[in-house]
């Protein structure tokens, strides 16, 4: 198969001098594909976003970006060859203001022109962002910050997308919007690998699941068969036994 | 009244030049977390090289800022390479950079010594001693022209800080390390650019001080000390809050020189900086650091 973008073979990480939290994991993903991982907490999950970004050297193996390693390289430079990490914290510039944000999130384009037209495209995808130029990013609602957020992912165009917890302190209602934006980004051909705490509404955006546990990949299935497996349900989606 | 008028304005050149010093001292903690006590004896270096160029080839120490910038920013980029890049995003490197740049201080300071000597040298322009008169206010032409120069080169830096890429990328490294590597800023890159650009800052600092004080190899003690009670008044890595600060302790110490005793002056700055621990101590502009 080449539609396969990136491949993780073997990896094992973990923090620091810290125990392996990552297991020899290996994990496929393909062009335009969201990908959901859940598990129990301290299954992993967060670690394997991190391992890929870079923020995380991993301690064996290796991780495949168009057949290219990217074991080994700083985080800056993994994220200019087109993988774009979200991670649970927004990773927003608080006092910078959002024009100088979506700057920011161009600072690797040395086309500041075509970096101009970029940011009047995705200001037409987020309008709500065009009203909000000059304020501080710290200072706008949950919701917004999360429209900024994917605004500034896509400004560069990644290949890959990596989120973890999209849903994370939001409104429900907002959470709805996230998954959307999740959604119309993949359909432009983005491959996205989520981690995701709520794994039903995370899986039900998805097209593949995978399930993880102690830091091995335990199964890996069409998310909708994920979201119907009794196994998995008792286990990790908190369906009662007796229903 | 005039009288009044005539100390503010003397204290806010001076405040200007005090602005200066401590601007880049602030950036490079702001970017990098590095407590850099080694700050002033960079100053020093800049008032040498202003002094041996005028001395020797009566360059005017102003148009000297230049050089000494640069004399700086290459001593600067030496030592960071030399001392600082290792450990840079370890745990304890702030507490660790006050040792390390104490040290790097002292070696610089006997390094001064040595070939310099501890005599106070003051470099002596032709306007050093001349002065405006703006109706009965007296305006020293050294401290005006500081002052302006000073005044110039903060707002530069404030401008590039703003609105060029590179200043906007060293605002977002200071807000946080590692979602501006998530960006694709090569933070190492960041650091050593903004160590360089506050070492050059206090190398022009240095050509105007060299004709505003006397100095010698040691004086630097005496800099840090007030530039620290600036640093951490105006709130740790902030550039606006350094500058307020600097001004206006620099009038208030003026004023207390002049009604007072000179020999208070100096209290003022201490007096702020126990008082600001006190009440608020993240400082004017500053954030509570995690």
């Amino acid at each position: 198969m080449n539609d396969v973008i990136l491949k993780l073979n073997n990896v094992t990480a973990g923090y620091q001098n810290g125990p392996d939290i990552l297991k020899s994991v290996d994990l496929t993903l393909k062009k335009g594909e969201i990908k959901c991982i859940i598990g129990p907490n301290g299954a992993g999950k967060s670690t394997i976003l991190k391992a890929i970004a870079g923020i995380l050297r991993p301690r064996n193996g290796n991780v495949l970006f168009n057949d290219r390693d990217l074991v080994g390289l700083e985080a800056y430079e993994i994220m200019r060859q087109g993988i774009c990490f979200l991670p649970q914290d927004r990773a927003l510039f608080d006092t910078l203001n959002v024009s100088e944000n979506l700057w920011m999130a161009g600072y690797t384009l040395h086309d500041k022109k075509e970096l101009k037209l970029r940011i009047e495209e995705v200001l037409t995808v987020f309008p709500i962002l065009k009203k909000r130029l000059s304020q501080y990013a710290g200072t706008m609602s949950g919701g917004e910050q999360q429209q900024l957020i994917f605004a500034r992912a896509i400004i560069l165009k990644p290949q890959i997308m990596l989120i973890d917890e999209p849903s994370l302190g939001l409104a429900p209602s907002i959470v709805e919007q996230a998954f959307k934006h999740i959604e119309e980004i993949a359909l432009t051909g983005v491959s996205i690998l989520l981690v995701e705490q709520n794994a039903r509404r995370g899986l039900s955006s998805s097209h593949t699941g995978v399930v993880m546990d102690l830091g091995q990949v335990v199964f890996e299935k069409d998310a909708k068969e994920v979201l119907n497996d009794e196994r998995i349900q008792e286990l990790y989606l908190g369906k009662r036994k007796s229903k | 009244m005039i009288y009044i008028l005539q100390v503010i304005i003397l204290g806010l050149c001076l405040g200007l030049v005090y602005a200066l010093m401590a601007t880049g001292l602030t950036l490079i903690f702001g970017v990098m977390r590095i407590v850099n006590l080694a700050h002033p004896i960079f100053i020093l270096c800049g008032a040498y090289v202003a002094y041996w160029l005028f001395v020797l080839y009566g360059l005017d120490p102003i148009l000297a800022i230049p050089i000494a910038a640069i004399v700086c920013g290459v001593l600067g980029a030496i030592v960071y390479k030399l001392v600082f890049e290792k450990d840079a995003g370890s745990q304890k490197y702030s507490e660790m950079t006050v040792l390390l740049t104490f040290g790097t201080a002292m070696i610089l300071d006997g390094t001064l010594s040595f070939f310099f000597k501890n005599t106070q040298r003051v470099t002596s322009p032709s306007y050093a001693t001349d002065a405006f008169f703006i109706g009965d206010i007296f305006l020293p032409t050294a401290q005006l022209y500081s002052g302006l120069v000073s005044l110039s080169l903060i707002v530069a830096l404030a401008l590039f800080l703003k609105f060029s890429t590179l200043g906007v990328a060293i605002r977002a490294t200071s807000l946080s390390r590692v979602n501006a590597e998530l960006v694709g800023i090569n933070v190492k890159f960041v650091c050593l650019f903004s160590f360089i650009l506050g070492c050059a800052l206090a190398g022009c600092a240095g050509s105007l001080v060299s004709f505003v004080f006397s100095f010698f190899p040691a004086k630097h003690f005496e800099w840090i000390a007030v530039l620290m009670s600036l640093v951490v008044l105006g709130g740790m890595g902030s550039i606006l809050g350094a500058v307020t600060a600097a001004i206006v302790l620099s009038v208030l110490a003026s004023l207390v020189g002049a009604f007072l005793a000179p020999s208070w002056s100096t209290m003022v700055f201490f007096l702020a900086l126990f008082v600001i621990l006190l009440i608020r101590p993240q400082g004017m502009f500053g954030k509570y650091l995690s």
